[in-house]
């Protein structure tokens, strides 16, 4: 599938956001789902999301598991692409190999085109109308025995990893990258590979919170690990000072006294961070996230309810803000979709 | 032996107003009534419009061949609001997909497809 180039500016270089926090459970693949389609709809962004969490909960939300499955069986995703970085490390001068993808590779072998399918928005592109889109390069459960191998792989130093892995990830999306506005990573919740990895090659991070103490326990051990000498060996110069490059979300937010009292005091110690407004909790909305087959369609409006719409669109509002300040983006709102 | 100035009951007695009332609430509830069904283990028949909309196809995609799930459903007394409405509520699809499918047997083999791939999701056999 060949893309149309972005209508947005710096389409040579899309933003990298990677969706993090080394705490489990505290919603950031809900955060990255909810991030890169409302980016879509409100914006009319182009999002490729990389799924990097073996979990693999944000492809089975975009995908369903039969679609991850066969995505994997397709050999699109993370996976087949670390098979071949694998590869490379074993024989690092083995006849034929290449570091990145061919533009056409790329789409055809990794990139799971039908991730999204807000049907307000494929009638759009159908209309020639050109407007956003996500695309999913998908995760599979077995990331989960491909990681440890990639660690295992004689040659790179546990520093060295992210440094070579990076460089291979970033030679993987270069030839389309200019075709994205942005490009959002959700990082698994431990230090693995393909987490510093993530961070590595981030321009930004988008770090979920619960309004709790174990999740600001949580915060604080992941800001002490981002600034320790041994990350920043690996870690790219724009985190030397983090704070004014992370974005800071509540989900799962609870109407009530004690959240609104811990999301004050967190936000009065980590002052230097962008806060987005809470997404609200809401008992059913695992029920509503996930894709209800490998072939459904779904609109924007029909699968989020009124409420976490409004959660979506003030997030996306308040990170297309942070994002101009930061990267003097032109993201345009789209008048029609209030 | 009698425990208080109330009138003397046997345990007879007791266990039929007991089952009296666990029978009252599974006629007028039939949600109820399923759960208590599927807690017997015990091979189902369902009658009846409220017995359907109350029926829970994933389970029953486990349990009937495509052939016996359509037999289920395909009963007069159950239209095709009927059969969106059970598809939405659980949530097997979308209004969008939905758009397209007018007929019963058509909703019936899509509501099969999509509650079998669900009922994988949910467990491995």
């Amino acid at each position: 599938m060949t893309n149309p180039p972005s209508r947005h500016s710096n389409p040579i270089n899309a933003p990298i956001v990677t969706v993090a926090n080394l705490k489990g459970g505290v919603g950031k693949s809900t955060t990255a789902l909810m991030l890169s389609e409302g980016l879509a709809y409100y914006f009319g962004l182009r999002v490729l999301v990389l799924d990097f969490d073996a979990q693999s909960n944000l492809s089975q939300l975009l995908l369903s598991e039969r679609g991850v499955n066969k995505a994997f069986e397709d050999e699109r995703g993370i996976c087949a692409s670390l098979d071949r970085f694998i590869t490379q490390l074993k024989e690092p001068k083995s006849k034929g190999s290449k570091v990145s993808w061919t533009p056409d590779e790329f789409s055809n072998r990794i990139v799971a085109n039908d991730a999204n399918t807000i049907d307000e928005i494929v009638t759009a592109i159908r209309n020639n109308n050109p407007m956003g889109r996500v695309e999913l390069i998908p995760a599979h459960f077995q990331l989960r025995f491909i990681e440890p191998q990639l660690e295992r792989t004689p040659g790179p130093e546990w520093a060295d990893l992210p440094k070579q892995l990076s460089a291979y990830i970033r030679a993987t999306i270069a030839p389309m990258r200019g075709h994205y506005d942005l490009v959002i990573i959700d990082c698994p919740p431990n230090v693995s590979a393909l987490c510093r990895t993530a961070l590595s090659i981030a321009n930004y991070i988008v770090t979920p919170v619960v309004a709790e103490e174990l999740s600001f326990w949580g915060f604080k051990q992941f800001h002490e690990w981002m600034k320790n000498d041994e990350t920043r060996s690996w870690l790219g110069d724009d985190f030397k000072d983090l704070g004014p490059r992370q974005f800071v979300v509540f989900t799962k937010f609870q109407k009530n006294n004690v959240s609104a009292a811990a999301k004050d005091k967190f936000q009065e110690q980590w002052g230097d961070r962008r806060f987005a407004s809470p997404i609200r909790y809401r008992s059913d909305i695992e029920k509503e996230l996930p894709r209800k087959g490998h072939d459904s369609v779904s609109t924007f409006r029909g699968k989020y309810k009124p409420q976490v719409r409004q959660d979506i669109l003030s997030l996306c509002s308040q990170f297309e803000q942070f994002m101009r300040e930061k990267e003097k983006t032109e993201w345009k709102r789209v008048e029609s979709r209030a | 032996m009698e425990t208080s100035g109330k009138p003397r009951v046997g345990p007879l007695e007791t266990l039929d107003r007991f089952f009296q009332q666990v029978r009252q609430q599974a006629a007028t509830d039939p949600a109820f009534a399923d759960r208590l069904i599927r807690a017997l283990n015990v091979t189902v028949y369902y009658e009846g419009e409220d017995a359907l909309k109350a029926s829970n196809p994933v389970l029953l995609s486990g349990m009937r061949d495509a052939e016996g799930f359509s037999a289920i459903y395909n009963v007069p007394a159950f239209k095709v609001g009927d059969l969106k409405r059970l598809i939405l509520s659980n949530d097997l699809a979308t209004p969008t997909d939905l758009k397209a499918k007018r007929t019963k047997p058509q909703l019936i083999d899509f509501m099969y497809q999509r509650a079998a791939d669900k009922r994988r999701e949910l467990r491995a056999d």
